[in-house]
């Protein structure tokens, strides 16, 4: 994700360098507003652990792309804003980014701005911001909090990515390349990074959770919200649904840049299906031979396809955040029955 | 640390801050077509690495890390016509990356982080930012031997080959665990800034006025 020099002309860095100035600017004087005494050795230090944590590879599985091995790491953004809030966060992954372009040439010296903004600025504020009410939404705290870090990590990387594109888009010839397929070809790469990302985050905090819950205590938040917290699930689950069954079938059915060249170049032959899963080419097989042809039997499969996938992510975190909420009672009860122990 | 400490230079860390950023500009605004000017700037970069006195096993390592992510960048724009057109802008994507890379990795090399952080000063960089620069600075290599010790321990102690759960499991608990040490690690760094009384400035030993000839001493030997 670090924008090297050469990538971005640099009218664009400039304007990028000038947002990620005043947004930095801006975190600086919250934070003297709001310092607490320890606030700078906490961000320093958290700056740090995210450099080191950042050196911790984790094998991603995407053989099935035709790579081999790839390696992702933690990006951090979300989780200095969960640990320090917005504007240390920011001031963290900005120290961060800068340590990288300034000591290890990670990132360029120009491109620094739209790096800050990208990963700093967006990671940070956006993310705190989408964890805020995810938190408040759920009752349970410790739920809240993995949750939230979970879902504000998968979202920031994803801005992340369109963003950068948004840059790419102000500093190339539209001629010479075509941004809506860099677009998509990000967008699509970037989810699956994102996923890493979640899990690594939603990990860390849940860790941090079960050792040290008193790292991650902040104020409760004032708002309440007007519903009941499974009203709010299900009226997410309903929209997420009804996005998948309705909007799904209306899917460009353009082939994926990838697929393209494949086509062009005449490897797509070669390409082997694997074992066919369920969803396989995200379509539910018909009952009946004759409706696989048919196309408003196609429009159902995918629809069909869609809302079954969205309903296993929903069980699959639901299930997750159980089981964090399950461990930590099981850790309470265990603290508490020391303490009574040693009481008696 | 070698790689970390900067041959020692007797201009103004302005002037080659400036050097440099001169060099990227260049790169950057010349337009594509202009081969020989690029050309120009990578034989002036790899002088200035020849003076800096910079070890070709630094540059490869590298070089080795930094290219083949270039490339695949260079080479999305490309793709992304089906390779009918964009080859020129890819080959100046490039060729700006690499002189670019070359101009940043000579800064490391001959301005010392000290003399990053009087620059900063004298930008006036909000001294908060340069406490927090200097806090991380400092601690990252302390962690960074933390993180080495508790890998190694990890692995006499785990059974390899792993499955991919387990090792992600064990990825996250170990980040976890330093994440708990670092910042427990925080509150006592705090104690001991107070204890010996900080103000919230962050001063080198060529801030300080009688230890300075000894400190120049010292480096001269």
């Amino acid at each position: 994700m670090h924008i090297p020099d050469g990538f971005l002309a640099p009218e664009v860095c400039a304007a990028a360098g000038a947002a990620s100035i005043a947004a930095v600017g801006w975190s600086v004087i919250r934070l003297r507003d709001q310092i607490a005494e320890r606030t700078v050795a906490l961000t320093g230090m958290t700056a740090a652990f995210i450099f080191a944590g950042q050196m911790v590879n984790f094998r991603v599985p995407i053989a099935f792309l035709g790579v081999p091995a790839v390696s992702g790491h933690l990006m951090g953004g979300v989780l200095a804003a969960v640990l320090l809030g917005p504007w240390a966060g920011c001031i963290a992954v900005t120290i961060v980014v800068a340590m990288q372009a300034l000591l290890f040439s990670d990132g360029g010296l120009l491109a620094m701005g739209a790096n800050v903004l990208n990963m700093a600025v967006i990671g940070t504020w956006g993310g705190y911001g989408v964890y805020t009410i995810v938190r408040r939404l759920i009752r349970d705290r410790a739920v809240g909090t993995v949750v939230g870090a979970v879902v504000a990590s998968w979202l920031t990387v994803m801005a992340a990515a369109m963003l950068f594109c948004l840059e790419l888009g102000f500093s190339v010839d539209r001629t010479e390349f075509d941004l809506g397929r860099v677009f998509s070809m990000m967008v699509s790469v970037h989810s699956l990074i994102g996923i890493g990302e979640a899990l690594i985050t939603g990990g860390i905090v849940s860790f941090a959770l079960t050792q040290r819950p008193d790292l991650l205590e902040r104020d409760e938040p004032t708002f309440r919200p007007h519903s009941s917290f499974t009203q709010i699930v299900m009226a997410g689950l309903v929209v997420a649904m009804t996005v998948a069954a309705f909007l799904a079938p209306f899917a460009s059915s353009a082939p994926d840049g990838l697929e393209a060249v494949a086509e062009s170049r005449g490897f797509i032959d070669q390409a082997d299906d694997g074992p066919g899963f369920v969803l396989s080419d995200y379509a539910i097989p018909s009952p009946f031979a004759g409706w696989n042809r048919s196309p408003w039997w196609q429009r159902v499969s995918v629809s069909l396809a869609g809302m079954l996938g969205t309903l296993t992510v929903a069980v699959a975190a639901f299930l997750f955040a159980r089981s964090i909420r399950s461990r930590m009672q099981l850790e309470a009860e265990s603290v508490g029955s020391q303490s009574e122990s040693r009481s008696a | 640390m070698n790689e970390f400490s900067p041959s020692r230079s007797n201009s103004s860390p302005i002037w080659r801050v400036g050097f440099c950023l001169m060099i990227i500009v260049a790169g950057l605004t010349v337009p594509i077509g202009y081969w020989p000017f690029h050309g120009m700037l990578l034989a002036i970069l790899w002088a200035a690495h020849a003076f800096a006195e910079t070890p070709l096993s630094y540059l490869g390592r590298r070089l080795a890390v930094f290219l083949p992510f270039l490339g695949l960048l260079a080479i999305s724009l490309p793709f992304s016509q089906g390779f009918r057109s964009g080859g020129e802008l890819a080959a100046a994507i490039a060729f700006r990356g690499l002189i670019s890379f070359l101009a940043a990795l000579w800064l490391t090399r001959v301005v010392s982080f000290d003399e990053l952080i009087q620059t900063f000063r004298q930008f006036h960089v909000p001294e908060l930012l340069l406490s927090v620069l200097v806090l991380s600075y400092r601690y990252l290599f302390v962690l960074w031997e933390e993180l080495e010790r508790m890998q190694t321990a990890r692995a006499a102690r785990t059974v390899n080959p792993r499955p991919l759960f387990a090792r992600w499991r064990l990825s996250v608990q170990l980040i976890g665990m330093l994440l708990v040490r670092a910042l427990t690690r925080a509150e006592r760094v705090h104690d001991s800034m107070c204890a010996r009384g900080w103000d919230g400035r962050h001063r080198t030993l060529n801030d300080i006025g009688p230890n300075k000839s000894f400190h120049n001493a010292r480096a001269d030997r």
